[in-house]
């Protein structure tokens, strides 16, 4: 029997700690495993007890990338439990808000992380050398990112000023007008970021996925829709626990997702691509069209052009909110405590994350449910492994090692979110 | 947080560097905090991550420091992504960063690291998001735009790391002498 070993310490360019080990025997790829050993935080146990009120900026410090994520899935999910409807206004600044997180997310995935495997770097530093304008403009378009979290966040990492029912602070007319010279520069920018991405050479391969994303909204989803798939799934946030389950694997410390007699699924840009290109701005569209995208998109490497659409549609639609924008009389609605079960799903950048929480009369926390992004994406990871490595594995180690890599940043895992470094270990035997 | 061996530099070091000609006043908005809209002429910033044990032995230093701030210093403290840091070292004339090490050496050794002199500060893996922290952001900020004029590197050797842990008395001590030792560089830089 053939054994060969391939080792890869650490993959960098992934949030948090874990570990990838392929089996080749015989050349032939026999597992692809996606181990996390990135500790437990028992973020959802040690949620139980404390107020409705105060879980938005607790579940915020599940992640420095997406904190607006955990922020809105969590007000949604409460308001949902109390029973509460926020005002247009709010959803509008709640929209502007997941805008600027999903700039900075996209655009740190795309220029820092995920460009260098294009462009045959081992990261941004190096690319940085021979490509400096491109790490330039990235950081400049993050930071336009920030400056909206800033703005309604009150800061740049874990806002603080999403309350239930609203904010704590609208900002005034004249301060989001402020941001729209930036904006507008961004958006330029952004056009600039698809032709350079849709550029990039990209393996030919795709997959058969399920698609599941926020949809039938009337709007590119962010933060309200039902969860929909490619497979005809139709379901509202209230419906998930009965359409998805969450399973141990013993060589993962984050939970794995699946869809119920269907398996593994997947979220993030791709689905909601997929399955929300019509809704995405005209200039999106067409940015889609010239970054040769069709109406759906297979293949997971593509997935870097898909994100800076988003970006696009994100300057976009913060644009669109912005001059749109009146103040609310007040900044949110009163939110009586009653018990009771709350939903919500929303769209982080790296895919569709679900909170469910249980109230009692108090308001405070029964029990919570957290179910994020990296944990639904890891069978479909996994997954992805098995299907494409098999067609690398003639390739020489280090080759096969960083495509197998790439393949996993596809996706932007967010580890640390899930459960923190990804060791790669091949071993061919 | 740094982890590194021996490549942390040599201690005491100077820098006969010349300004760099690219330096770029600031435009637009600046780093969030005190001194927006203008340049930052000293600025120091500790790094790192206060609920993590020794890991907060940077912003620590920054705390102190600003009990005792000479006129004009600018202090800031970071948790250690590159972005906001680029910025701020797009934006200094001179930059001294404090941040925790790992390197094998006894907890609370101190080393200064001039980052004008040493290429090769260690690339490391550690409580960074995404794997981009403070050697990422100064070897990006050398490649962008050049590194401030004085751009000093201390870091404190710490032992525990884990959530919630306190700090460990000899790094917390180290601290003390860190922030008479910056007061006297600064005073002179």
């Amino acid at each position: 029997m053939e054994r060969r070993t391939i080792k890869v310490d650490v993959l960098a360019r992934v949030e948090g700690e874990g570990a990838l080990r392929l089996v080749i025997e015989d050349g032939k790829l026999r597992e692809a495993e996606l181990r996390i050993f990135e500790p437990p935080r028992f973020f959802e146990a040690f949620l139980r007890g404390r107020s409705c009120m105060e879980v938005p900026d607790i579940t915020a410090r599940i992640c420095g990338i997406c904190p607006v994520a955990y922020q809105m899935s969590a007000v949604h999910a409460m308001e949902d439990a109390l029973g509460i409807a926020i005002t247009p206004e709010i959803r509008a600044l709640r929209r502007l808000l997941y805008c600027g997180e999903w700039i900075e997310s996209h655009v740190l995935h795309m220029y820092m992380l995920h460009a260098p495997d294009f462009l045959g770097y081992d990261g941004a530093v190096e690319m940085a050398k021979d490509h400096p304008d491109v790490v330039r403009d990235g950081l400049a378009l993050k930071k336009t990112g920030n400056e909206i979290l800033r703005l309604l966040g009150g800061r740049e990492i874990h806002p603080i000023n999403v309350r239930v029912g609203g904010f704590y602070r609208v900002p005034a007319k004249r301060e989001l007008r402020d941001l729209r010279e930036a904006l507008l520069r961004g958006r330029d920018a952004s056009l600039g970021t698809v032709k350079l991405v849709a550029g990039f050479e990209f393996p030919d391969v795709e997959r058969d996925y399920e698609f599941v994303s926020l949809g039938n909204a009337g709007e590119y989803p962010f933060n309200e829709g039902h969860v929909l798939s490619n497979k005809g799934l139709d379901i509202t946030p209230q419906q998930y626990d009965a359409h998805f389950e969450e399973f141990h694997v013993k060589r993962s410390n984050a939970l794995h997702s699946r869809h119920i007699g269907h398996g593994a699924y997947l979220t993030g840009p791709l689905a909601r691509y997929s399955l929300n290109a019509a809704l995405l701005s005209p200039l999106a569209q067409e940015a889609a069209k010239q970054g040769g995208l069709g109406p759906t998109c297979n293949n997971p490497f593509r997935s870097i052009v898909i994100r800076a659409v988003e970006v696009v549609y994100a300057f976009d639609e913060a644009l669109r909110i912005i001059d749109a924008y009146e103040p609310p009389d007040r900044p949110f609605v009163d939110a009586p405590m009653r018990a009771g079960v709350g939903y919500a799903c929303t769209e982080a950048p790296r895919g569709m994350l679900f909170h469910r929480y249980r109230l009692d009369t108090e308001g405070s926390v029964l029990d919570a449910k957290i179910v994020p992004p990296t944990s639904q994406n890891q069978p479909s990871i996994e997954a992805d492994l098995l299907d494409f490595a098999p067609r690398w594995l003639d390739l020489p180690d280090e080759r096969l090692g960083h495509l197998c890599e790439q393949a996993i940043r596809n996706h932007d895992p967010c580890i640390s979110c899930a459960t923190h470094f990804l060791k790669l270990d091949v071993v061919r035997e | 947080m740094w982890v590194g061996g021996e490549g942390d530099g040599p201690p005491e070091q100077s820098s006969a560097r010349t300004p760099p000609p690219n330096l770029d006043p600031l435009r637009g908005s600046s780093p969030q905090g005190e001194g927006e809209d203008r340049v930052l002429h000293r600025l120091v910033i500790g790094i790192g991550n206060p609920d993590r044990g020794d890991d907060g032995v940077g912003r620590l230093v920054a705390q102190r420091l600003r009990g005792h701030r000479p006129p004009d210093i600018h202090i800031e403290e970071q948790d250690g992504g590159a972005a906001p840091l680029i910025e701020y070292l797009r934006n200094a004339d001179r930059v001294w960063l404090i941040d925790a090490a790992v390197s094998g050496a006894p907890p609370g050794t101190i080393r200064r690291t001039d980052c004008n002199v040493t290429d090769a500060l260690p690339m490391r893996t550690g409580a960074s998001s995404h794997g981009l922290g403070v050697p990422e952001a100064v070897a990006l900020a050398r490649t962008l735009h050049g590194l401030p004029r004085v751009c000093m590197l201390y870091t404190v050797e710490g032992v525990i790391f884990a959530p919630g842990a306190g700090m460990t008395p000899a790094v917390s001590d180290a601290a003390d002498a860190l922030v008479a030792r910056l007061l006297n560089e600064l005073r002179s830089a």
